[in-house]
């Protein structure tokens, strides 16, 4: 055997391998140390099965009854969320440019913009829709507003991200021959991050959608308001229709954004 | 514009030339990264109208940062580089875009925006004579343009691959797009940044001859950076050699051999 005399092998756990273990048990234990604050109870979820079995049951079949003014407020929700997407993925663009560390005219612009993104990004919409709705009033302007912003918070970050990311070669060849800020910006970065964009604005559609049946909850118009209604009624089988009527939506903006991505990408 | 000083042609045996007019003059350049030592160090030179030279020198040597500096890309510490007559540390933003629509640079990575097409890669060139945000594609360009662009393209061979997306051009194919590109600029000089330096021999020898014959053929300017000390010799009228930020090498091509090239890099 080769003689390895004089010569150490490295420790089994070296000291940033220790470190990790430590973080590692440390978080272990707070989830744990959390979930018993919380109250979370496997007990409790045990005896509460047979009423989720009892309003499951009451839930089939689904009451066909109140189609039409189901599918009304969905077709309310679907439009809430192309209208808000739309509008909120323009901004995220305007605000995304000033927010991308080469493209912003000032450092007082970058922090701005990145702030306000930010802020609109971490208040969830639930409260916005709270807060639109006691500007606007209730119904579906205030949820439209609440995506917006919602949106400009998603898509606004990673846009710009997206613009950073962006080689650049081709902006610097694009200034170098004496093309404006504009002409940079929309021949050089925009194609190149476009699928990026592309990629985002889809997820902030599919995200728009999800929201906007929640929103109606607080009033902020679509087809959440219908769903609490039904399940306050205890009209389960209604509420079991409406919520068919939501998994149908949702599947179908999924495939489709699914499709598109594979189409443009 | 001010006007550019005359200075006398290069005085070689045999070779009795006009004085000809200075687009390019840098003088006392110097700069450093944070403090850090000279990147360039009190570099001088001229380029003459029509005059094509080559700069060479090792890694690390100046020759990227100094194509930069020349673009008003990278501000000196102290020193002034003159373009057509005009110091480009005293221009604002419109002066100066307007002074570097008359310069083209190649460089060696070709950046052209991938997933544009060709034709519209070259168009782009035009940009620097124009804001019109009809010339950012192809499909809203005006004929005249999009005609010119392709002229330029059929003059670096590759008139057929106008629809063609970029991303989907070989190596060579893409160095002649942006030469395209900067022919569609009309520029007075030409930068180029190791423009051959990531092609297979072969090709880079084509594309080279090319690229000089082409902008011979225009008169245009030419300063190009090479580690070829072949394409130094073959293609340019004067050679400056750069090593640790400083000229070390000015002479005129036909003065000068293999061994006076090499020694720059052993030294």
């Amino acid at each position: 055997m080769h003689d390895i005399q004089g010569l150490s092998l490295p420790p089994r756990i070296d000291r940033d391998g220790a470190w990790r273990l430590i973080a590692f048990l440390s978080a272990f234990g707070f989830v744990f140390w959390a979930a018993g604050t919380i109250g979370f109870s496997l007990g409790d979820l045990i005896t509460g099965l047979p009423n989720m079995g009892r309003i499951l049951s009451e839930m089939l079949p689904p009451d066909p009854t109140r189609l039409i003014p189901i599918g009304r407020a969905l077709g309310e929700t679907f439009l809430m969320a192309v209208v808000g997407a739309a509008l909120g993925i323009a901004g995220a663009f305007a605000l995304a440019v000033l927010a991308a560390r080469q493209l912003t005219p000032h450092v007082l612009c970058y922090h701005l913009a990145r702030g306000l993104i930010g802020f609109f990004r971490t208040v969830p919409d639930l409260v916005w829709a709270i807060f639109f709705v006691a500007t606007v009033g209730l119904g579906p302007f205030a949820g439209t507003l609440t995506i917006i912003v919602d949106t400009i918070g998603f898509c606004g970050r990673f846009f710009a991200e997206a613009m950073e990311e962006v080689d650049p070669g081709p902006q610097e060849a694009l200034a170098a021959l004496g093309a404006g800020r504009a002409g940079v910006v929309l021949c050089a970065v925009v194609p190149a991050a476009m699928p990026s964009f592309i990629n985002s604005a889809l997820f902030s559609l599919e995200k728009a959608v999800r929201s906007s049946v929640i929103l109606g909850i607080v009033g902020a118009g679509g087809i959440g308001i219908e769903l609490k209604v039904a399940m306050d009624m205890f009209e389960y089988s209604r509420a079991a229709t409406i919520i068919l009527a939501l998994f149908a939506l949702v599947l179908f903006v999924e495939h489709t954004s699914a499709w598109l991505r594979r189409r443009v990408l | 514009m001010a006007m550019a000083a005359a200075v006398p042609a290069i005085d070689l045996p045999g070779s009795r030339q006009e004085p000809r007019p200075v687009d390019l003059e840098v003088s006392q350049l110097c700069l450093s990264w944070n403090g850090t030592g000279s990147v360039i160090d009190r570099l001088s030179f001229i380029v003459c109208q029509g005059e094509a030279v080559a700069l060479i020198g090792p890694n690390g040597s100046g020759k990227t940062t100094l194509m930069r500096l020349l673009l008003g890309l990278v501000r000196p510490k102290s020193g002034s580089v003159r373009l057509f007559g005009e110091e480009l540390g005293t221009l604002d933003g419109a002066r100066l875009r307007r002074l570097r629509a008359q310069v083209g640079l190649i460089s060696q990575r070709h950046n052209l925006v991938p997933r544009l097409c060709v034709l519209t890669n070259v168009i782009h060139g035009a940009l620097c004579r124009s804001a019109n945000p009809a010339l950012w594609r192809q499909g809203t360009a005006p004929r005249a343009v999009r005609e010119e662009a392709l002229a330029c393209l059929d003059r670096v061979g590759l008139a057929g691959l106008a629809g063609r997306r970029a991303d989907g051009l070989s190596g060579g194919e893409s160095q002649r797009v942006a030469i395209a590109r900067a022919l569609m600029q009309r520029p007075r000089i030409l930068l180029a940044d190791e423009p051959v330096a990531s092609l297979d021999p072969q090709i880079a020898e084509e594309v080279m001859a090319l690229f000089v014959g082409l902008m011979k053929r225009d008169g245009i300017t030419l300063l190009y950076s090479s580690h070829s000390l072949d394409d130094a010799l073959r293609y340019s009228d004067r050679v400056l050699g750069l090593n640790r930020g400083a000229i070390r090498l000015d002479a005129p091509s036909r003065a000068l051999g293999r061994p006076e090239l090499r020694a720059l890099y052993d030294a």
